[in-house]
């Protein structure tokens, strides 16, 4: 599809419909939900954006540096409506959630073609894991929101033009960088990504265009980035963006699992007199000597956060240098975490969160959501690996999954990988509408995939299916 | 060059943004100033950079600090001396709970459970961080609905919210939690 009917098939009735519907799905679930109880890090925000109303500054989170821009809406929800600020911030993750939408269309129409995109898009505005985040407080909806029209502006600025793309590439730079101030993750993935267009400018064009056209997206990237990192460098001394990874080397590179899907319903499964979730041992326990290997402590001693979260990721790294086999074992198990058909949303639903009609639906919302997300992973890796073409701008969604499964292998949960969703839904459409264009070698990639994951669900069977068969019971009072 | 202007800009930009940090920076000296009087948001805003920054550290100077800002008339700085930019670094008891914020919030046998102590207590108890800077549990509807209508100065049901935090204690103690192993 050419880069002026991308946009023109979003302005199609037909488009315009599956984004209606997109919302319409989200909003339904939004009233139907009634009172949504906080949940782990929605509490924190909530926290944060109390803290930068009440004092105005932007409080850390002892463990995290968090991005400031989620609290910071949270706080201009408050601002804006004192009593319902929590209702406004949800209404409005409602009304940004068909930029998603439209980017998946926009994206799938520039590696296949108008009824992939199509398809895909309806695969968005049903995907109830998916939906849910509009009515959570974390940051994925409008993350995602940024997020995913900046990939589908980086792939217009791969096709061929005489003229340089240098307003898709600028938008491109800016929109990822404030993605990066919701979500930290994809900061190293911005200029990885750029790597493909580096290579086919330099082919065609040589060296200096291909710096300049590769150099512009990075400098808008680092003009959106730079005023927070300049405030961190007054307040903490550290022109960093944000900073997750030392305690995430905690959670990850230690000798206790940590998969946050799994830690409030064991709290509420310990509260019931239940026995907790266990992962199966070998892929968990760092053993020496055949003895348990005893937990690395953070770095409380350090009063400096930046200090003391280096300090935590140091420990990670050099507990892991110590433990090499445990740590390709315990891996296993991570990417078995970011692959599991589980979601918030069932975690929510039971956990007993939701108090409105959508409560009396459980089991049935369970089920939905859980062929939503198995359904997703099994035809959208089996449709990219049969499908995405052999191009510079379909590298971009391989690095975005490669990148996915590296920062997967250090803490993982379903919630970890949603920016992957809508570009799985993209494969999922080509699988149901591509015929016959797969040679044996893509036939193959498709099989070794399909069984890499139908293994991992394997591994992760014990925990997903007593996640699975909470959700169907329900339970009340997991960790708030 | 006209196809390098986009780049210039940026450039341009960024070093703007690098003289107008440069332009803005408090020295530590500076802030111990700012932060020592004036109005409660300034001295905040001092007290924020100035008790992130590397050379910030526990000791006898910093425990006045907390102390001062807990006997302020300043409602604000009572609350801000219970966050954590202040607990991190207070002295803790041997369970690693700040001493002076933990005795203001939670010290007297029966607590007000008025608006302004509720403001207090999220400010303290339900903050980000844990046990180490004071914080237990997370925030929830009922408590964050207190909170707005104490914002407002409005009046809390200081029975139930004192029956609620009973309830809430319990809770708390049905055992650790459990890490997913």
């Amino acid at each position: 599809m050419s880069g002026s009917s991308a946009p023109r098939l979003l302005t199609t009735p037909t488009a315009l419909g599956i984004l209606g519907l997109g919302v319409a799905v989200r909003v339904l679930l939004l009233l139907t939900a009634g009172p949504i109880d906080l949940q782990s890090d929605e509490a924190n925000y909530v926290h944060l954006a109390l803290g930068l109303e009440r004092f105005g500054v932007l409080l850390d989170c002892y463990r995290y540096l968090w991005p400031p821009a989620y609290p910071a809406f949270l706080r201009a929800c408050f601002a804006l409506a004192p009593d319902g600020g929590l209702d406004l911030a949800r209404g409005l993750q409602v009304l940004a959630s068909p930029a998603i939408g439209a980017a998946t269309m926009a994206i799938a129409a520039r590696l296949f073609d108008r009824r992939v995109a199509l398809l895909a898009g309806a695969g968005w505005a049903v995907h109830l894991p998916l939906a849910a985040f509009t009515h959570l407080l974390w940051s994925e909806t409008l993350f995602l929101a940024l997020w995913l029209p900046a990939l589908a502006l980086l792939l217009r600025a791969h096709e061929d033009r005489e003229d340089e793309p240098v307003l898709e590439l600028a938008l491109f730079g800016a929109l990822a960088g404030l993605a990066v101030h919701l979500k930290e993750a994809p900061l190293y993935l911005v200029p990885l990504l750029l790597v493909p267009l580096l290579i086919a400018r330099w082919r065609r064009g040589g060296p200096l265009p291909a710096l300049r056209t590769a150099s512009l997206p990075l400098l808008t990237f680092l003009v959106v980035l730079t005023p927070w990192s300049l405030r961190n460098l007054e307040v903490y001394g550290t022109p960093t963006v944000a900073s997750t990874l030392g305690e995430n080397a905690y959670n990850g590179l230690n000798a206790t699992h940590r998969n946050f899907d799994l830690i409030p319903v064991n709290t509420a499964l310990q509260r019931a007199g239940r026995p907790i979730l266990e992962v199966r041992a070998p892929f968990r326990d760092p053993l020496e000597g055949g003895r348990p290997v005893a937990e690395w402590p953070r770095a409380e001693e350090l009063h400096h956060l930046p200090t003391r979260l280096a300090e935590n990721r140091e420990r990670g790294l050099a507990f892991a240098a110590a433990h090499p086999g445990w740590i390709l074992r315990s891996r296993v198990q991570k990417w078995a975490d970011l692959v599991a058909p589980v979601s918030f949303f069932t975690r929510h639903l039971t956990l007993g969160h939701y108090h409105g009609p959508l409560a009396d639906l459980r089991p049935l919302l369970v089920v939905l959501a859980v062929l939503c997300s198995g359904g997703t992973l099994l035809l959208g890796l089996t449709g990219l690996a049969l499908h995405l073409p052999r191009t510079p701008a379909a590298a971009v969604v391989v690095l975005n999954g490669l990148y996915l499964l590296a920062t997967g292998s250090l803490v993982a949960m379903s919630r970890f990988r949603l920016p992957m969703v809508p570009l799985l839904l993209i494969g999922v459409a080509a699988l149901v509408l591509r015929r016959g264009e797969e040679g044996p070698g893509r036939r193959a990639l498709a099989l070794v995939l399909a069984l890499a994951l139908a293994a991992l669900w394997w591994i992760g069977a014990p925990t997903t299916l007593g996640l699975l068969e909470a959700a169907w019971s329900g339970l009340e009072g997991g960790d708030a | 060059m006209s196809a390098w202007r986009p780049h210039l800009a940026c450039l341009a930009l960024l070093g703007l943004m690098g003289v107008l940090a440069a332009l803005g920076h408090r020295t530590t000296e500076e802030l111990r100033l700012a932060a020592a009087a004036g109005p409660a948001d300034e001295r905040i805003q001092a007290l924020h950079a100035l008790l992130n920054r590397a050379e910030a550290a526990p000791g006898p100077g910093h425990d006045a600090l907390v102390a001062e800002l807990l006997a302020s008339p300043e409602p604000l700085l009572r609350e801000y001396a219970l966050s954590i930019d202040l607990c991190r670094l207070s002295a803790r008891d041997g369970q690693g709970v700040p001493i002076a914020q933990e005795a203001a919030v939670l010290g007297m046998p029966r607590p007000p459970c008025d608006g302004p102590w509720w403001l207090e207590y999220v400010a303290y108890r339900r903050k980000v961080g844990g046990k180490q800077v004071g914080g237990r549990r997370r925030l929830d509807l009922i408590e964050l609905d207190w909170y707005r209508r104490a914002l407002r100065g409005e009046a809390l049901p200081e029975d139930e919210v004192f029956r609620y935090l009973v309830e809430r204690v319990r809770d708390a103690h049905a055992g650790p939690i459990p890490r997913g192993q």
